[in-house]
């Protein structure tokens, strides 16, 4: 089968690999119908994640047609129409039994590699790095997914691919940052990052009562789709106005009451902080380059939440923790428990609330998976979102 | 000039920072006598203890290696504490310790994976496995091939260790036979 490969630092390649099988009693396989490239592949795809290896499988965007299944499973059927989360889930566990999937205590293969960095281990990702499990990804024809009852999910015939593909991480990803916000009528939410999860935490807030939000970014695509797609009241350009002083004067001086980060390590600045960062990450003496995050700390109303979506790998330098603490400020983040999202959010596209539809701006085969992720990583031709269709008819 | 070193060496471990605090956090409850390292794990299981003891006694069977672990089945409200004490002999001491511990391999880490898999199969009804395909030269993964990375690093130390005696030999010939 077609499958989209990280071969190596910046090397993605469309190669011919062995098809899956059924390993485990709970698992299925699912033939992909349609698969996205997300922002965070960005990081695995410029070696900020460690533990890569080359030749794995990308992707953990993906929805299909269930081939075969198990012997073990008893919700799934051959035929079913699916979205599967991002997050690998046993449903069993502690953490899944209170609906924190993304912490799921069973499905990472290599959790003592988490550990060794994070002290504990997050679930299992398909497509993330080895450390997160080493599970092949969905940007191919077809994929395994374990304990395939908790981790498929059934969507109506009357919604496209397009409209529910992005249940799978990004929509979720965007509504739990806004969420974590804790917003009451009022509130005015500055949201760094606009792309596809900043433009969901920008929809997402309106949904859950804000009655400003502030959007940051520095590319005109980006900006122009959070103002006319997702609404936002002002949008700000970092690279043409100082990003605190218009945040103080646009909240009465009183500082964003929330404060997303949707842009995580591979943060674009200006000025010295941002040189500092970029010079560092090159000469491995930082992992991360928390530039938003350093500004959202500052920017934060005292007493405000601090809500950070954007991936981080590891060790982050120069943090104004004392902001944080002097503030008060709340900070709630984390991977997405996309099951705990996905029916109810499912439910906000089949009412119409909300066409997950507009983020995409680019499609391809998996074929052009390498000219997709490069025009996706330089931000041309305004790209937001790229979807591919494997075993297009 | 003791302080410059101090630093020097704080630089080069920067990188592995992440691995020495782990390692350090995990020998806080291994405790060395006369060359006997003691190591204890626990995980905490949503299934009474009764049916973790019978499974327990199914599992897979223990290296022989294990033959000096003691299991422990506590049943609280958040579910079964299952705590496992293991006592082997570190050949070469607390060096030896520190060098296996960091690769992953030594028997406490092994029975810490052992632990981790029986809260999998307890919980799930299965054990965790990434077999999947990929673009490596390998058309299938063979069972367990997701503790390679571990071996890899073990082989790595093996090598390094062999490079540095065979060094040793030729840098000191005749020394090597003084008593």
């Amino acid at each position: 089968m077609k499958a989209v490969c990280w071969m190596g630092p910046k090397d993605v390649r469309c190669e011919d690999i062995p098809e899956p099988r059924i390993v485990n009693p709970r698992d299925a396989i699912v033939r992909v119908t349609a698969t996205a490239i997300c922002g965070s592949d960005l990081h695995l795809v410029n070696g900020y994640i460690p533990s890569m290896q080359s030749g794995d499988v990308l992707g953990h965007e993906f929805m299909g047609e269930i081939v075969e299944v198990g012997s073990s499973t008893t919700r799934v059927k051959v035929g079913d129409r699916v979205v599967v989360p991002f997050t690998i889930a046993c449903g069993n566990c502690e953490n899944c039994v209170n609906g924190r999937t993304s912490l799921c205590e069973n499905t990472n293969p290599n959790a003592w590699m988490a550990e060794k960095l994070f002290g504990h281990s997050t679930s299992g990702l398909f497509g993330y790095s080895h450390m997160t499990g080493g599970y092949a990804g969905g940007q191919a024809e077809y994929v395994r997914v374990p304990h395939a009852d908790v981790g498929c999910f059934k969507v109506p015939d009357t919604l496209t691919d397009e409209q529910v593909l992005f249940l799978t991480d990004i929509f979720p990803t965007g509504y739990m940052a806004a969420e974590n916000c804790g917003i009451a009528p009022g509130d005015i939410v500055a949201v760094w990052g606009c792309g596809p999860v900043g433009q969901f935490a920008i929809r997402s807030a309106y949904m859950l009562g804000a009655e400003q939000v502030i959007a940051i970014d520095r590319v005109p695509a980006r900006l122009e789709m959070a103002r006319s797609q997702s609404d936002a009241t002002v949008v700000l350009d970092y690279e043409e106005v100082d990003v605190l002083d218009e945040l103080r004067s646009l909240t009465g001086g009183r500082g964003p009451d929330h404060c997303i980060d949707a842009v995580g390590l591979e943060a674009h600045g200006t000025g010295f902080m941002f040189a500092y960062d970029k010079v560092k990450q090159m000469l491995k003496l930082e992992q991360d380059r928390p530039y938003a995050l350093r500004q959202a700390m500052i920017a934060c109303r005292p007493g405000g939440t601090l809500s950070v979506p954007g991936v981080y790998g590891g060790f982050l330098d120069k943090m104004p923790f004392g902001a944080v603490m002097n503030k008060g400020l709340t900070l709630r983040t984390g991977q997405t428990h996309v099951h705990r999202y996905l029916e109810p959010l499912l439910a906000r596209i089949d009412g119409g609330d909300i066409d997950p539809s507009f983020i995409v701006t680019h499609r391809g085969s998996l074929e052009d998976a390498p000219h997709l992720y490069d025009t996706f990583m330089e931000k041309r031709e305004g790209c937001v979102k790229c979807v591919m269709t494997p075993n297009a008819d | 000039m003791k302080a410059m070193r101090k630093v020097a060496w704080r630089i080069a471990l920067g990188t592995a920072g992440s691995a020495i605090a782990a390692y350090s956090a995990r020998r806080a409850v291994a405790r060395r006598a006369n060359q006997i390292i003691e190591a204890e794990y626990f995980v905490t299981i949503r299934k009474p203890a009764y049916e973790l003891r019978a499974m327990w006694n199914d599992f897979e069977r223990l290296p022989v290696w294990m033959d000096d672990v003691e299991v422990a089945f506590d049943e609280g409200t958040r579910g079964t504490v299952v705590r496992g004490l293991i006592r082997y002999s570190a050949p070469m001491g607390r060096l030896s310790a520190v060098r296996s511990g960091l690769s992953g391999l030594d028997p406490g880490a092994q029975l810490k994976e052992h632990l981790r898999r029986f809260k999998q199969l307890a919980e799930t009804g299965e054990i965790a496995t990434n077999e999947s395909p990929s673009a490596r030269d390998k058309p299938k993964a063979e069972p367990g091939s997701h503790l390679k990375p571990m071996l890899d690093a073990a082989a790595a130390v093996k090598n390094v260790k062999k490079t540095n005696a065979k060094k040793r030999a030729a840098k000191k010939p005749a020394e090597r036979n003084v008593p």
